[in-house]
C-alpha cells in the first residue's frame, strides 16, 4: 500500500491507498501530481493473514501519527486492491474478502480513535463482475453476479454500506492501461504484448462479444478530483465509470493489428463462461466524467510496452 | 430468455425540422413493442450529429434530456453519412441495429417488419426497397437506380442494387463491418464482406424534404463522390477482363506461331509477304504477355487493397437466437 502524506496544496488530508495495481498506481501518480504529496510505500502481506494484521497495525499507527502530528482533519482510505479476476475461485475470493474486512476494520478503528478527522473510504468495485451478462446497464439496473468474483464485489459493497464510515463506491468497467510485469493485464494489454511477441492470445469470448473499457488514467483523474474535493457529501449511489461505448473483441483485435501492422494470433475458448456482452448506458455515467479514446490510448500502451521492454520478443524467438 | 435488443442509428446533418417527429415515431414503436410483450425491445437510439448545418444539435440536446433511451453523438467535423452511420453503429450494443435517415423518408413503423423479415429469412441484413418513386423526380430516381444497376454489373455483386440507408442489420455483423471501415468508406460494401445473407423488404418511402422544398440533401457533386466511394470500395470484376484478354492473346499468338511454322515447312510458297506474319506473332505474343502480367498485378494489388481495407479471412456469427423469435416474426406487424 502507499501512504500519501499531506502536501502543501492539501494540508491536513492523509490518503492511504491499499493496492497499487493498474488503478491504484495511476491514482497515486495523479494525487502526487495534483497535491504535491510525499508517497511512502508500506509493505502489506496480503497472502499471510498473521503478517498482514501486524503490518496493518503498524500502518494504523503511522496514519494516526500523521494525522495527529500535522493537525490532520481528513483521512481517505482507498481500496484498489485485489488480485482476484473474473475466473477466480471461491477460495481466492474468500481470501480477498478477508483482506478487505481487515482494511475496513482498520478504517473503523481509525475513525473511532480520531473523531475529529473526517474519515472516508473510496472503494473500487467491478461493474463487470456485478452486472455480468447485462447490457445497457443504467442507474436502475440491479447487480446480479454470476460467479465468485462478482459475489465478492457485491459482498464488499454490502460491508461498506453497513459500516459506519461514509463510503464512495466506484464501479469500473474493464480497466486498461500501462500494465507492468506482474500486474494483471486486461484484454487490450494482453493482446498487445502477445502481439508484439507474436504469441497466441487465448481469450474467453467470441469475436462479437462486447465489453466496455476505461483508461486507468481517466479513472485516476476523476477519482482524484473527488478525493481532493473532499467527498462532501458522499454520493448516495455508487458511481459508474464506463465509457458507454462498447467494443467487440473483433474491433479490439483490429485496433491492435492496425497498431502493430500485422495480424495477431487469437484462439477462442469455445463454450467459455465469459462470453456474454456487458455494456453500459451513457445516461448512467456521472457528470464531469470523460472517457478518452481507446484507439489513441492503445497507441500509448504500445509505445510504453516497447520503451520498457515489456512486450519485447524473448531471445531465441522464432 | 431476455428480449432481443434493437438499436437504431440516425445520422443527422440538417434534420432540425424533422427530428421531433422522428423521435415521437420511434417512441411509439418502442412503446408498442413493450406493451405487446414482444420478444424484442427498442432499447437505444443514437443520433449522430455530423456537424449539422442547422439547429439539429440544439434540438437533439432537448430530445436527449426528455428521452433517456436517446443519445446524441457529435462528430468533430462533417465526415459524411456513411462515417456518421459507422460511428453510431460502433456505439450500439443491440442484437439488431437499424439505420435510417433523419428526414422521415424512412418511417420507423417499418423497423419491426424489417426485423421480422430478417428473422424469417435467417438474413443478416435486410434493406428497405422503395415501392415506387422516392424523390418525385424521375431524373433523380432513374439516375439512382441506373447507377446501382451499373455498379452491380461492374462489381459482380447483385446486392448493390439493393443498397439503401434504411437497413436492418444483425448487431455483430454491423459492428464488425463498421470496425474495419477506414478512410472514405462505403459501408454497405464492407457489410457484404461479412455476409451474403442479404434480403429486401418493399416499403413506401418519400423524400419529404425533396418533395416539399425541391431541395435534396445531396448535390450533384456529393452524389458523384458517393458513387466514386462505392467504386473505390468495391472489387471491380471488369478488371479481370484484362487478364482474360491477355491469356487469349497469348494463346492465340502461340497457336498462330505453330500454324505459320507448319505452313512454312509444308508449303513455303504459300506465304509470300516476308516479315508480316512474324511481326503479327511477336506483337500478339508480347501484347498478350503484358496484358496477362498486368492482370496478375491488378489482382495482387486488389488483394492487398482488400486486406488493407479490412476484408476478413473469416468471421463467426451466432444466429441461434433467431429460433426463439421465429414465431413472433411470422405474426407480422401492421
Amino acid at each position: 500500500m502507499i501512504l500519501l502524506r499531506p502536501g502543501a496544496e492539501d494540508p491536513g488530508h492523509t490518503i492511504a491507498v491499499f493496492g497499487v495495481g493498474l488503478v491504484g498506481s495511476a491514482l497515486v501518480h495523479r494525487l502526487r501530481l495534483l497535491a504535491n504529496r510525499d508517497a511512502v510505500p508500506l509493505a502489506l502481506a496480503w497472502a499471510d493473514p498473521g503478517e498482514r494484521d501486524r503490518q496493518l497495525e503498524e500502518i494504523r499507527a503511522r496514519i494516526a501519527k500523521s494525522l495527529v502530528s500535522r493537525g490532520g482533519s481528513r483521512l481517505t482510505l482507498v481500496w484498489s486492491a485485489g488480485r482476484a479476476g473474473f475466473a477466480a475461485g471461491a477460495d481466492e475470493t474468500a481470501a480477498e474478502l478477508a483482506n478487505f474486512r481487515a482494511v475496513l476494520a482498520l478504517g473503523t478503528r481509525l475513525a473511532e480513535e480520531l473523531p475529529d478527522a473526517a474519515t472516508r473510504i473510496v472503494h473500487f468495485s467491478s461493474a463487470g463482475g456485478l452486472f455480468e451478462g447485462q447490457r445497457q446497464v443504467n442507474s436502475e439496473s440491479v447487480p446480479r453476479p454470476r460467479r465468485p468474483y462478482g459475489e465478492l464485489k457485491e459482498a464488499q459493497e454490502r460491508l461498506l454500506v453497513s459500516s459506519r464510515i461514509p463510503a464512495v463506491i466506484v464501479r469500473l468497467s474493464s480497466v486498461y492501461g500501462r500494465a507492468r510485469p506482474g500486474q494483471r493485464a486486461g484484454l487490450v494489454s494482453t493482446l498487445l504484448s502477445n502481439g508484439i511477441r507474436r504469441e497466441v492470445s487465448s481469450i474467453y469470448g467470441s469475436l462479437d462479444t462486447l465489453r466496455d473499457f476505461v483508461w486507468a488514467d481517466d479513472v485516476a483523474a476523476f477519482v482524484s478530483r473527488l478525493i481532493l474535493g473532499g467527498l462532501e457529501p458522499p454520493p448516495s449511489r455508487p458511481i459508474l465509470l464506463a465509457s458507454g461505448r462498447p467494443f467487440s473483441i473483433f474491433e479490439i483485435q483490429k485496433i491492435i493489428e492496425d497498431l502493430l501492422g500485422y495480424k495477431i494470433y487469437i484462439s477462442h475458448a469455445p463454450g467459455a463462461p465469459n462470453r456474454e456482452d456487458i455494456t453500459f448506458s451513457r445516461a448512467a455515467l456521472p457528470p464531469g466524467w470523460v472517457s478518452s479514446d481507446l484507439r489513441a490510448n492503445a497507441g500509448i500502451v504500445y509505445r510504453e510496452a516497447m520503451r520498457t521492454g515489456y512486450g519485447s520478443p524473448r531471445s531465441g524467438l522464432r | 430468455m431476455h428480449p432481443a435488443t434493437l438499436s437504431v442509428v440516425v445520422p443527422v446533418y440538417q434534420g432540425a425540422q424533422h427530428l421531433p417527429d422522428l423521435v415521437a415515431a420511434l417512441g411509439r414503436v418502442r412503446a408498442r413493442l413493450e406493451a405487446e410483450g414482444a420478444p424484442v425491445r427498442l432499447t437505444e437510439v443514437f443520433f449522430v450529429d455530423d456537424d449539422s448545418i442547422d439547429e439539429s444539435a440544439a434540438v437533439l440536446a432537448g430530445l436527449q434530456a426528455a428521452h433517456p433511451w436517446l443519445t446524441a453523438i457529435h462528430l468533430s467535423r462533417n465526415f459524411g453519412q456513411h462515417p456518421a452511420t459507422i460511428a453510431g453503429i460502433l456505439h450500439c450494443s443491440g442484437d439488431w441495429i437499424a439505420s435510417l435517415d433523419e428526414d422521415l423518408q424512412h418511417d420507423p413503423q417499418h423497423l419491426v417488419p424489417l426485423l421480422q423479415q430478417a428473422i424469417r429469412e435467417a438474413a443478416d441484413v435486410v434493406y428497405a426497397k422503395p415501392l415506387g418513386p422516392v424523390h418525385e423526380s424521375w431524373v433523380r430516381d432513374m439516375g439512382s437506380a441506373g447507377f446501382k444497376s451499373l455498379m452491380s454489373r461492374l462489381t459482380g455483386d447483385p446486392h448493390v442494387r439493393d443498397f439503401n440507408s434504411f437497413r436492418m442489420m444483425r448487431g455483430g455483423i454491423a459492428r464488425a463491418a463498421a470496425a474495419v471501415c477506414a478512410h472514405d468508406p462505403y459501408f454497405d460494401v464492407a457489410l457484404s464482406w461479412f455476409t451474403d445473407r442479404i434480403g429486401t423488404l418493399p416499403v413506401h418511402m418519400t423524400d419529404r424534404r425533396y418533395a416539399e422544398q425541391k431541395r435534396s440533401g445531396y448535390t450533384l457533386g456529393s452524389l458523384g463522390r458517393h458513387a466514386g466511394r462505392m467504386l473505390a470500395s468495391s472489387r471491380l470484376t471488369y478488371l479481370r477482363l484484362g487478364s482474360a484478354i491477355g491469356v487469349l492473346a497469348l494463346a492465340g499468338s502461340i497457336l498462330m506461331s505453330l500454324t505459320v511454322v507448319g505452313i512454312k515447312l509444308l508449303n513455303p510458297a504459300a506465304i509470300e509477304a516476308r516479315g508480316w506474319v512474324s511481326l503479327v506473332i511477336l506483337i500478339s505474343f508480347f501484347g498478350g504477355l503484358i496484358s496477362l502480367l498486368a492482370g496478375i498485378l491488378v489482382e495482387l494489388t486488389s488483394n492487398l487493397v482488400a486486406r488493407a481495407r479490412g476484408k476478413p479471412t473469416f468471421f463467426v456469427v451466432d444466429r441461434s437466437r433467431d429460433a426463439g423469435l421465429l414465431d413472433w416474426a411470422r405474426k407480422g406487424w401492421s
